[in-house]
């Protein structure tokens, strides 16, 4: 498909659309917070606790979103909240991008035993139950967001890792790869000229579901108490710290659970029409299975 | 849908319990007993129905704190390490046997055998053995001075000394006794399934009169806001530990109040080290800044709602030994930045605070009230909070450095004796150490005479104000929700005591 097709079919689904302007403005959020947000996001005023959205606190600062139980803002947080997300929802997929894609290529590429060893691990990792990890890894290594994105990003690869091996299957019995080895090209050189630019497609899908799962896994995780340290701001801890006031003080959890919902579904949005606009196969067959 | 399923469980299991039988007054706790056998537990949840089931030798007036006879009608010092105790004649257990000076010898010996493995052994460790003078009469002689010894019989949480039966333990085993105890005190033991109920009922034949309720069920309910609901839909009668934030619902609810208590509850402190870990907390100046740096009053005003008040040194107000005329540190950054420059230290230094998840009340927030405060001194304090496992691994490896919340008291004790396990540089949860403090406690420890007592506990007062060993120590107050059909005040160490309890 030309490349030009695929952007229209991009804009031109309304859904896909909506998608984009939710990433955008929290991409906005996360590359500018300060500028951005009304106020330090950890600013704690004590005696304006609980103010509720849209009123005032007793200095006379309006509170749009409320403030939570220590008197911060919550919009400032929410704001803030958003760089914490896109850091970790970036960065974990692109560790476990680059380490399931190399090897899955290598799996694709070598096939025998290689390949046997990186699937082994790649069940194995299925496998094992991924809280069991997350909490050995951040007891052992402490709550940090480095550590974060290694688990999150360490316990995903093996999606990537399948992903890529299937279409190296494919593309390396290809007539041109053939042909390129004829010629004497290099392996890596094949694999860069060749392979990757084909499996991309998929490559890009996949990571962008990854990037809307992860920025839930570190949700899940701060809302446990393994997540990010307080000093940072993060949706999930928020809505650790408001969930004990979820049936009094609703708001502290309802600006950062809204936020991760619109941005949750803004990003499975865009991942929606680019499979739709880049998988090839969905053109003829109608349907395809999820990964 | 936790809490529908949570009620739906408590409707079947009242149509149970209740058949033909006036509606039992229904105590829902956060967790279950591991063990009801007294001697072998340190857990609230174990020890509220043990309260009920157990008595012990002595036991406090409500509103004096002064120590009374119980099971023992007088009690005197004989010797410096020998106490003797009278016993009131005809009292017996659940099961008929005679409670009598050989079933305290019993009891006594039992917690203190180390073979036991009773969690509360160290608290009588220096009574060496105890004599059966005639059937009314025992004789506790220690190896030393032990002026906390009455305080060890008379109800506490932990390291107290409950009566049990002697013959009827010999009979099932301590197995047996765990699952199907049997006491003296004012309800029965009546059935325990796990998981679900435990059911006590009144002992008609208690010896201070047979309490005016005639059944008690204890739930276990993990999720606090499940308790919280089913004291509202009527399904619970009594419930602990509510949050400040809740009891604007229980009050406005029609079928239930709270009621706040301030006697005896925790006393919570963050532990600073001087020597376990490098830093600028090994100065004194420097941890005196830190207190300093902090406004508490506004923190328990606040983030506490009021239900609360600052100590200076980890102990209650009402406890013996306590100074009332202490000046602490109040809350003055000026003074904490001049001592922070005086120490070297002007432009501030970081640190890690280690806090509990959800232990005490509003844990985590009061802890980054402190480090926002501490912030406006120079000390990037980073509040790091750990999962409650965690949290006591650590705790107990000595790994929460430099500083970490922690809570001690609330047992019932009132004495200056508290010290000790706070702030005695071997006690458990201790990671500061200071040698003079060390001796003056252990000199009160083994001294009888009570002035000498006090001055002892006047003297560590101050030394812990020029060391501050701690940051802010603070007791929180605690709240009870209780339906309106429930007349019940709350006891002294926060631990629930129904004997007086009645239905309205």
């Amino acid at each position: 498909m030309p490349s030009g097709r695929r952007t229209r079919a991009l804009i031109g689904s309304p859904a896909a659309g909506l998608g984009l302007l939710a990433v955008a403005l929290v991409t906005l959020c996360a590359l500018l917070p300060g500028l951005l947000a009304p106020a330090d996001p950890n600013e704690q005023r004590l005696l304006a606790r609980f103010t509720p959205p849209t009123a005032r606190t007793p200095d006379g600062d309006l509170a749009v979103l409320g403030t939570d139980q220590l008197g911060r803002d919550i919009l400032s947080r929410v704001i803030h909240g958003a760089r914490t997300s896109a850091l970790i929802g970036v960065s974990a997929v692109l560790l476990a991008g680059s380490v399931g894609t190399s090897l899955g290529l290598t799996a694709g590429i070598r096939g025998g035993l290689a390949d046997h060893l990186v699937m082994r691990l790649a069940d194995m990792q299925f496998a094992f139950p991924f809280i069991l990890l997350a909490i050995t890894v951040i007891g052992v290594l402490g709550p940090s967001v480095r550590n974060i994105i290694l688990v999150v990003g360490l316990s995903s690869w093996a999606t990537y890792a399948r992903v890529v091996r299937a279409e190296t299957l494919a593309v390396r019995e290809r007539a041109y790869v053939d042909a390129a080895r004829s010629l004497g090209m290099s392996v890596p050189r094949i694999v860069w000229r060749h392979i990757l630019p084909n499996v991309s497609a998929s490559l890009i899908v996949v990571a962008t579901f990854g990037v809307a799962g992860a920025i839930l896994t570190e949700a899940g995780l701060s809302f446990l108490g393994l997540g990010v340290p307080l000093s940072i701001p993060s949706w999930g801890g928020m809505l650790a710290e408001g969930r004990q006031f979820v049936d009094t003080r609703y708001w502290l959890a309802l600006s950062p659970g809204a936020a991760l919902f619109a941005t949750v579904i803004a990003i499975n949005l865009i991942g929606d029409a680019l499979r739709d606009a880049l998988d090839p196969y969905l053109q003829t067959r109608g349907t395809v299975d999820r990964f | 849908m936790r809490i529908v399923l949570g009620a739906l469980a408590l409707v079947v299991l009242l149509a149970g319990v209740a058949q033909g039988q006036p509606k039992p007054v229904i105590v829902v706790q956060s967790g279950e007993a591991a063990t009801l056998d007294w001697h072998m537990h340190c857990d609230k949840n174990a020890h509220e129905p043990d309260r009920q089931i157990f008595d012990t030798l002595l036991r406090r007036d409500l509103k004096t704190l002064k120590l009374e006879g119980n099971l023992a009608e007088s009690w005197r010092l004989l010797n410096e390490t020998t106490w003797q105790f009278k016993l009131r004649r005809g009292i017996k257990f659940h099961n008929g046997e005679p409670l009598d000076a050989a079933a305290v010898k019993y009891s006594i010996e039992r917690m203190l055998n180390p073979k036991q493995g009773a969690p509360g052994r160290t608290s009588i460790a220096t009574i060496d053995h105890v004599d059966v003078v005639d059937a009314s009469t025992v004789n506790v002689v220690t190896s030393k001075p032990f002026p906390l010894l009455p305080v060890r019989m008379s109800p506490g949480h932990c390291g107290t000394v409950g009566i049990v039966p002697p013959k009827y333990i010999e009979q099932v085993g301590d197995a047996g006794f765990a699952v199907k105890p049997v006491g003296s005190g004012p309800y029965k033991f009546v059935e325990w399934v796990k998981d679900e109920r435990l059911v006590l009922e009144a002992n008609r034949d208690y010896h201070r009169g047979a309490p005016a309720i005639e059944r008690l069920v204890f739930r276990p309910v993990p999720e606090l806001t499940t308790r919280v609901a089913a004291l509202l839909s009527g399904q619970a009668d009594l419930v602990s530990d509510v949050p400040p934030d809740q009891m604007a619902k229980i009050k406005a609810s029609g079928v239930a109040r709270t009621e706040v208590s301030t006697l005896g509850g925790f006393v919570i402190m963050v532990k600073i080290t001087n020597y376990l870990m490098p830093g600028p907390w090994q100065d004194a100046r420097v941890r005196r800044a830190i207190n300093y740096a902090i406004d508490m009053d506004t923190i328990i005003k606040t983030v506490l709602e009021g239900h609360g008040h600052v100590l200076g040194v980890p102990l209650e107000r009402e406890a013996f030994g306590f100074n009332p005329a202490m000046k602490w540190w109040g809350y003055d950054p000026e003074r904490a930045r001049a001592l922070l420059r005086e120490a070297g230290y002007a432009n501030g230094f970081e640190m890690t605070l280690h806090a509990p998840n959800r232990r005490y009340m509003n844990d985590i927030e009061v802890m980054q009230a402190m480090a926002a405060m501490l912030g406006k001194v120079g000390i990037k304090a980073n509040v790091q909070v750990w999962e409650q496992s965690v949290y006591t691994t650590k705790w107990r490896k000595r790994e929460l450095l430099p500083a970490y919340m922690t809570a001690w008291g609330g047992a019932g004790v009132f004495d200056g004796d508290l010290l000790v396990n706070s702030l005695h540089s071997k006690s458990a949860l201790a990671i500061h150490k200071n040698e003079a403090l060390d001796k003056i406690l252990e000199e009160a420890q083994g001294t009888n005479d009570p002035e000498k007592r006090r001055a002892l506990y006047f003297k560590a007062q101050e030394i812990v104000f020029e060391d501050a060993p701690i940051i802010k120590a603070y007791q929180q107050a605690h709240i009870f929700g209780i339906s309106n059909r429930l007349d019940w005040k709350p006891w002294i160490d926060n631990m629930l005591f129904l004997y007086d309890a009645r239905l309205k």
